[in-house]
């Protein structure tokens, strides 16, 4: 077990160059620099030149890539242009507020999809299945955005249940910071819903159709007990893959929920960084997101032989 | 403290409070890109100028608050003056009839803007289209993120602009931001020869009387030559206690002025 993990950290490691190396070039190759941000209209070409100096921007671009990769490995990932604050602090801070969106979300999503799925396979053709099935495509169909947009305008605006802005920590008071995380977990949840129940659905269905399946109804045990002993477990991979996918990419930063909630999470920090051209917070977050996406898929990974005893004889 | 739009009528129904509307120093604009082989013709950016209807596009932007102002002095400067007063005529006849002298014929041009929530230059682009379309202008947006848009300007990349430019307390600083050879700096909207003369004097004198003759002249040249469209200023508001007079909107702190009632 140790060599594999050890092995999956080690292949991981060119995935996470390509990546850091990808984010630091592509950035400094879109039009705009921090300095003339920095300066806006005042910008006459011998200050931004003098700021661009005072910010390592005008050295060798190998030159910066050296420095701040042996920074990355004592674990510095630097400073903020605009705000002067650390970068790493800053991310694991953000990161925290995305954690409670994400894994909520996709917990609940989980719970919820993936028991309707296999209810579905199970009623294959029925009408329970088509509203199923129509309703996850419903929720996957509509972007996340005009979703938020929808849960805001009838949860907050229309009947006031829940706060329409701000946002309050968990951590500073739990209920009322509760509150405040519905709307967007629901968002997640119901988006996320559409494709693991999908998954679900599809993955109990050959399952469903195999001979062992068979046999277990002929030797007369109940449908229950053919689901949850033989079907369930056999199909459930597939799922639990998708989750692992989910996790990685959501758990990269949700922006657009987070820009619709004005919720100070991971992908909204990213996303302010791109529009100030904050090198460091930009090329931190996105190296973060990639070590965040390898550790969550072998964790994954490593869960696998709990569902399938082959994975692990293997 | 400064007031975001969507509250101000909700802090007016406050009885403890006293909403102030101003206008402050910053100057949104069109800019137009004199080397443009289309915009270097003065009679079309004569025409863009005289196809805008100031009053309306301000007051829309505004919510009815703000005023057109087509001078670079801001509104609230003491050399803002009668001649200042005198913008472009909004004129979509004379607007059609200087196409036609300019030998327009439906080439596109391209409005660049963003979408940050602190400068109104996406809706004044999508006003500007509507009036500029409405006298046979073929004039398309494209929306630019922040940074990439002031790096369009900076290297003088783009055919039209809607821009907006920080305050400058000295309307001699204000037409520096504006006035100079784009050879040495891209940034630069105005070349005019005239107007470079006019705001190198203006850094030299002292004179208020001399100083109102410099922007005066000024201003009447960037009505004629159109290298840029200064629709308006910004209008801020500030919300205060009852118990406190002599606050006003401005673009620095209050330092004086201020007490009881």
């Amino acid at each position: 077990m140790l060599r594999f993990i050890l092995i999956r950290l080690l292949t991981a490691i060119p995935t996470l160059i390509i990546v850091a190396v990808t984010v630091f070039v592509l950035i400094r190759l879109i039009p705009g620099d921090p300095a003339q941000l920095m300066l806006g209209d005042l910008a006459d070409p011998v200050s931004i030149a003098a700021l661009r100096h005072q910010l390592g921007l005008d050295r060798d671009i190998f030159v910066q890539f050296g420095l701040w990769a042996g920074h990355v490995l004592e674990l510095d990932l630097g400073r903020s242009i605009t705000t002067q604050q650390e970068v790493l602090p800053l991310i694991l801070t953000r990161f925290a507020v995305s954690v409670q969106i994400v894994l909520t979300a996709v917990l609940l999503a989980s719970l919820i999809a993936i028991p309707a799925g296999t209810f579905a396979a199970w009623r294959h053709n029925s009408r329970v299945d088509v509203a199923t099935v129509a309703t996850a495509t419903l929720f996957l169909s509509i972007p996340t955005f005009w979703l938020g947009l929808l849960l805001l305008l009838l949860l907050g605006v229309k009947l006031g249940w829940l706060p329409v802005v701000g946002y309050v920590s968990i951590a500073d008071n739990p209920l009322v910071g509760a509150l405040y995380l519905i709307m967007p977990v629901l968002t997640l949840l119901l988006h996320e819903s559409g494709s693991l129940l999908r998954m679900a659905r599809a993955s109990t269905l050959e399952v469903l159709r195999l001979d062992y399946v068979t046999h277990a109804r002929a030797k007369g045990l109940s449908e229950f007990a053919v689901l949850r002993r033989h079907v369930f477990k056999n199909a459930f991979g597939p799922s639990w893959t998708l989750i692992g996918l989910l996790l990685g990419h959501l758990l990269g930063g949700v922006a657009v929920v987070e820009t619709v909630f004005t919720v100070p999470g991971l992908g909204r920090l990213l996303v302010e960084a791109i529009f100030a051209r904050d090198y460091p917070v930009i090329q931190g977050c996105l190296l973060f997101v990639g070590v965040a996406y390898v550790l969550v898929n072998l964790v994954v990974d490593l869960c696998y032989p709990i569902f399938d005893p082959r994975v692990a004889a293997s | 403290m400064a007031v975001p739009q969507p509250l101000r009528e909700e802090l007016r129904r406050d009885p403890n409070l006293v909403v102030e509307i101003g206008t402050e120093p910053v100057r949104h604009s069109f800019i137009l890109q004199t080397r443009n082989p289309l915009l270097k013709n003065v009679k079309l950016r004569q025409a863009l100028a005289a196809a805008i209807d100031y009053k309306s596009l301000v007051e829309e932007i505004t919510n009815g608050l703000g005023h057109a102002n087509n001078s670079p002095v801001y509104q609230t400067s003491r050399y803002y003056g009668p001649v200042e007063k005198q913008g472009f005529a909004y004129d979509p006849a004379q607007a059609r009839r200087l196409l036609q002298e300019a030998g327009y014929k439906g080439e596109p041009l391209v409005i660049l803007t963003n979408k940050r929530d602190s400068m109104p230059n996406y809706s004044a682009a999508v006003f500007a289209q509507q009036m500029w379309q409405a006298v046979g202008l073929n004039v398309q947006i494209n929306v630019l993120d922040w940074a990439t848009q002031l790096d369009r300007y900076n290297t003088g990349n783009y055919m039209i602009e809607a821009f907006s430019y920080s305050s400058r307390f000295d309307p001699a600083l204000g037409l520096e931001q504006i006035v100079g050879p784009k050879d040495t700096q891209p940034r630069k909207v105005w070349e005019n020869p005239r107007a470079i003369a006019l705001t190198t004097k203006a850094m030299q004198t002292t004179d208020p009387r001399a100083r109102q003759e410099i922007f005066d002249t000024a201003h009447k040249l960037i009505l004629e030559d159109v290298p840029m469209i200064f629709t308006h200023n910004a209008v801020s508001a500030v919300a205060h206690n009852k118990r406190v007079v002599g606050v006003r909107p401005w673009a620095a702190p209050t330092f004086w002025g201020v007490g009881k009632p």
